[in-house]
């Protein structure tokens, strides 16, 4: 009888996970949360877009990568449903802008849905192309979208001459979307970041593409946390990072918020990104190159021994890495403690780098840099 | 059908169907004249069924912003701030 009990508590544990996040779906979001948890969990078992445990720094079980296909399918259902039912539609307004925007974003999503559904079918180099062709034809388009002032003397003056703020913002945008899929290493690290940022602009602006976005996001986030078997994926890596990147950039480029603001938000794919190009570079590798000294990787270490659960601690350095970055953000952006205009923000941008370095000192490193180049496929 | 097409299936019905909830809201919330009777009552028993806490409040928050810029299906777009916006290219059908 015990050993039949045994046989079945793997079932059991996953049934429990399951009934954790059907009901905390409903109680965030109603029968619609049931239906985005249904499409997702329906997903997450394709076999398609299984991903080895071996092939990610963190994760110690097998987890499908289809997560971003998941939030795409869920958006869209959400969002024609939002513009085709009732007589009145929930504020959806068409603009030239929107449309340049949204067909980059459909762009990356699609570069990132060809490498979740055929791993290594364009390689890295072609993709980094592709997405410095997009976005530097979207900007040259749409000077709307290029700020030309972000409130550091220095860089003003190079934000002054439009030539250079195009390559730079053009820059900025690859460099980010990249920086978003290198921060999808833990469970809730960069589905929590994005949750928060679009959580925030979602206040800001009321759009319904960003209350779409973010009821999407808030499921995607219990389901990765809780199960560990979603992961965003390039597409979902590659479309939000777009989506943060374009809507930021616009918003810093109206005015509505600093870039200080924004750099803040998004203080842990950016810090990480310049401190892992840093480091390899100081070792003679590539800049690009990927590897498992990531600030989460470390963390993680420090968090496997804690706990019984591999999930939970991977869960746990995905959520105190979101909370101390973009959380903390939005815990003064609620609090009205700054003004989202205020150039203050690079003083707290400042604050969270020296906190990410303090941090990313003390812990061990967690393992001799070994390398997934396998995984990336860069070998 | 197969187990997958049915999943999926059910899940989008669910979805369109907590949208579609949604959507007789704003159009109560217009046909009230924006009074706030319906953008007010977020944890109504029938509305935190239909979106939850996070999407009630979410809800709300599209009608008031929709109450600005009401676009409406096969009809021309009235506006309180009609001049002050970019003409869209498109207005729904």
């Amino acid at each position: 009888m015990l050993s039949v009990v045994r046989q079945q508590l793997p079932g059991i544990n996953i049934m429990y996970k399951l009934v954790m996040i059907v009901l905390l779906a409903f109680l965030m979001l109603g029968i619609t949360g049931l239906g985005v948890f249904i499409v997702m969990y329906s997903l997450s078992t394709m076999r398609i877009g299984l991903d080895l445990a071996a092939s990610h720094g963190i994760s110690a079980i097998n987890s499908s990568r289809l997560g971003g296909v998941a939030i795409v399918v869920t958006f869209l259902g959400l969002l024609i449903g939002m513009a085709m039912l009732g007589p009145y539609n929930l504020g959806i307004l068409w603009d030239a802008t929107f449309l340049n925007l949204w067909s980059t974003i459909i762009l990356c999503v699609l570069l990132g849905a060809v490498e979740d559904f055929r791993a290594d079918l364009l390689s890295p180099h072609f993709r980094l192309v592709a997405k410095l062709l997009a976005f530097g034809i979207f900007l040259w388009v749409t000077p709307a979208m290029v700020p030309q002032s972000i409130g550091v003397p220095l860089m003003d003056c190079i934000f002054a001459e439009p030539a250079f703020a195009w390559a730079l913002c053009t820059l900025f945008c690859v460099g980010f979307i990249n920086a978003c899929n290198m921060a999808d290493g833990a469970n809730g690290l960069f589905p929590g970041i994005a949750t928060i940022v679009i959580g925030v602009l979602f206040l800001e602006y009321g759009r319904p593409a960003e209350g779409a976005l973010l009821v999407v996001c808030l499921m995607f986030l219990i389901f990765n946390v809780i199960s560990g078997r979603f992961f965003l994926g390039d597409t979902g890596s590659y479309g939000l990072g777009a989506v943060i990147a374009c809507y930021g950039l616009l918003g810093v480029a109206q005015g509505d918020f600093s870039a200080g603001f924004m750099a803040s938000l998004l203080s842990y794919p950016c810090v990480e990104l310049l401190v892992s190009m840093i480091r390899r570079a100081r070792k003679g590798q590539s800049p690009l190159r990927p590897d498992n000294g990531h600030l989460h990787n470390r963390l993680h270490k420090f968090y496997e021994p804690k706990f019984k659960s591999r999930v939970i601690s991977n869960s746990m350095t995905g959520l105190t890495i979101s909370f101390f970055s973009s959380g903390v953000c939005l815990v003064i952006y609620l609090s009205g403690l700054l003004s989202i205009r205020s150039n203050a923000w690079f003083c707290v941008l400042a604050l969270q780098a020296v906190l990410y370095l303090i941090v990313y000192y003390r812990l061990k490193r967690a393992e001799p840099e070994v390398s997934t180049d396998a995984a990336f496929g860069l070998t | 059908m197969n187990q997958f097409s049915f999943k999926l299936l059910v899940g989008l019905l669910l979805i369109v169907g907590g949208v579609n909830g949604l959507s007789s809201m704003a159009t109560r919330a217009v046909v009230a004249g924006c009074d706030g009777s319906v953008v007010n009552s977020v944890y109504s028993a029938k509305r935190l069924a239909l979106a939850g806490i996070v999407g009630s409040n979410v809800a709300s928050r599209l009608i008031q912003c929709g109450e600005n810029i009401i676009v409406r299906d096969n009809a021309v777009r009235s506006s309180r701030q009609a001049q002050d916006q970019t003409p869209p290219f498109k207005v729904d059908k």
